[in-house]
């Protein structure tokens, strides 16, 4: 309860003040949940804080792995680094033969299902640091405009995919994991090529693919894979293992559980697909 | 009276960056990843050490302040701009309403109070970010009111010996 006396703590000069302040804060979010006008002022404010997360990355880095780097020969380190990304790569190649493999089963069964798999250029980047936000599943990696890194760009690691850059700094960039809220990705069943779209709930390793009618074969082991259907991922990437299949009685759709196939949490390495949307486009003149 | 410190009339405006170093502080430690599903359990420590500095200098109502604090949140959790600072100008108004007669409660009654107030923190911020918090961090995310419960005399003792220290007034 309120006295009358508890009310002097509060000046007129207050209360317009709170006013104003929380009408700006109302218009600011409105503008930003229903714009793209704030993405700039985003940009420049991670850009000033960015001295603050890199101070804090370090004391991260110190209390984790610091006494094992400073004990570490740096050739070692630079060779150990050099083959991570060699087996990586090698490990995507050998992803792909088993895509083309599969594609040509595929076709061989007269699907109808045409998939290009050519992941145009690579870029190796490294982990450096995940978002702290329980809202936002994000992962910070050192690559940025400067390297060429543009927004939408595909995510993988040598598992399957990972995300897709959302914000991008000089220097580093931003990855919306797929098990983000906010994360749709159009795929289909690698076995039947029925499509669906897979989506984050907010966990570290459960996504849901929806709109997969009750007509489609689907089972618990299915492999899905991006269909490339909305243009922002190319066709053919590998992305989930079905761990839960479900019917309710007179449903339109599967209920069904995925998880996914890259190490979102333990990855340091991964691969930025950079010419993404030429992929796509060649791919679609090729019928 | 918690708040009797032994500083003389004297104001010392110019001691006002050790609040702005002490939040700085509070976004450091709210930035620390602790690369664990529990970290949720941590409360934003940045809001803790604004309450108090709004329950030390009753001369200011740090609405400025509230407002900055937010929009580096909103940056550093990629939220919607402006969410964090709703929820900053909706905790700090009620607390500007009863802050003299909070000043005067012990540390053992004024620690419930800020487990509520997190709680109240937490029911916004889960409001505001409907549906983005995953099933496996939900208690957690939860606990976060209780650990600021036990945290804060940590933070009022500390902060209040810092103000002591450096006579901020």
């Amino acid at each position: 309860m309120l006295s009358v006396s508890a009310l002097k703590n509060v000046s007129a000069r207050d209360q317009w003040q709170f006013l104003i302040a929380f009408a700006l804060s109302l218009v600011l979010l409105i503008i930003d949940e229903q714009t793209q006008l704030m993405t700039q002022a985003r940009m420049l404010l991670s850009t000033l804080i960015q001295p603050i997360e890199q101070m804090v990355r370090q004391v991260e880095n110190l209390t984790s792995q610091g006494n094992q780097a400073l004990n570490e020969q740096s050739s070692l380190i630079n060779e150990v680094s050099r083959l991570r990304n060699q087996v990586l790569l090698l490990n995507f190649e050998k992803q792909q033969a088993t895509q083309v493999l599969k594609e040509n089963e595929r076709l061989r069964m007269l699907l109808g299902v045409s998939s290009r798999i050519n992941q145009g250029k690579l870029m190796v980047s490294f982990v450096i640091d995940y978002n702290p936000s329980p809202y936002k599943r994000l992962v910070k990696l050192n690559k940025g405009m400067a390297d060429g890194v543009t927004i939408g760009l595909p995510v993988m690691d040598a598992h399957g995919m990972m995300g897709q850059i959302i914000s991008t700094g000089y220097q580093e960039s931003d990855l919306l994991l797929i098990t983000d809220v906010d994360s749709q990705v159009p795929v289909m069943v690698q076995r039947t090529g029925a499509r669906g779209v897979l989506q984050g709930k907010g966990d570290s390793d459960e996504m849901t693919l929806k709109f997969l009618p009750t007509n489609a074969n689907i089972r618990e082991g299915d492999l899905l894979e991006t269909s490339g259907i909305d243009g922002r991922y190319p066709s053919g990437l590998p992305v989930a293992e079905v761990i839960d299949v479900d019917s309710q009685a007179g449903a339109i759709f599967w209920k069904v559980t995925a998880h996914p196939l890259a190490k979102l949490y333990t990855s340091r390495e991964v691969l930025i697909v950079v010419d993404a949307k030429k992929t796509i486009e060649s791919s679609k003149e090729r019928p | 009276m918690i708040f009797s410190g032994g500083e003389g009339a004297q104001t010392h405006h110019h001691r006002q960056w050790v609040i702005w170093l002490t939040l700085l502080f509070g976004v450091m430690m709210d930035s620390f990843n602790w690369r664990d599903p529990w970290s949720a359990a941590i409360p934003d420590i940045s809001p803790l050490i604004l309450l108090y500095w709004v329950l030390a200098i009753a001369q200011r109502n740090f609405i400025i302040t509230a407002i900055f604090i937010g929009i580096i949140h909103d940056v550093l959790y990629h939220t919607s701009l402006g969410s964090h600072a709703l929820i900053y100008l909706g905790l700090l108004y009620p607390i500007l309403y009863v802050r003299l007669q909070l000043r005067n409660t012990t540390l053992f009654q004024m620690s419930l109070i800020v487990g509520l107030w997190m709680l109240a923190h937490q029911a916004l911020s889960w409001i505001l970010h409907l549906g983005r918090i995953g099933s496996e961090q939900q208690l957690s995310f939860w606990l976060a009111s209780l650990v600021a419960m036990f945290l804060w005399p940590l933070v009022f003792i500390s902060l209040r010996m810092l103000r002591r220290h450096m006579r901020v007034r």
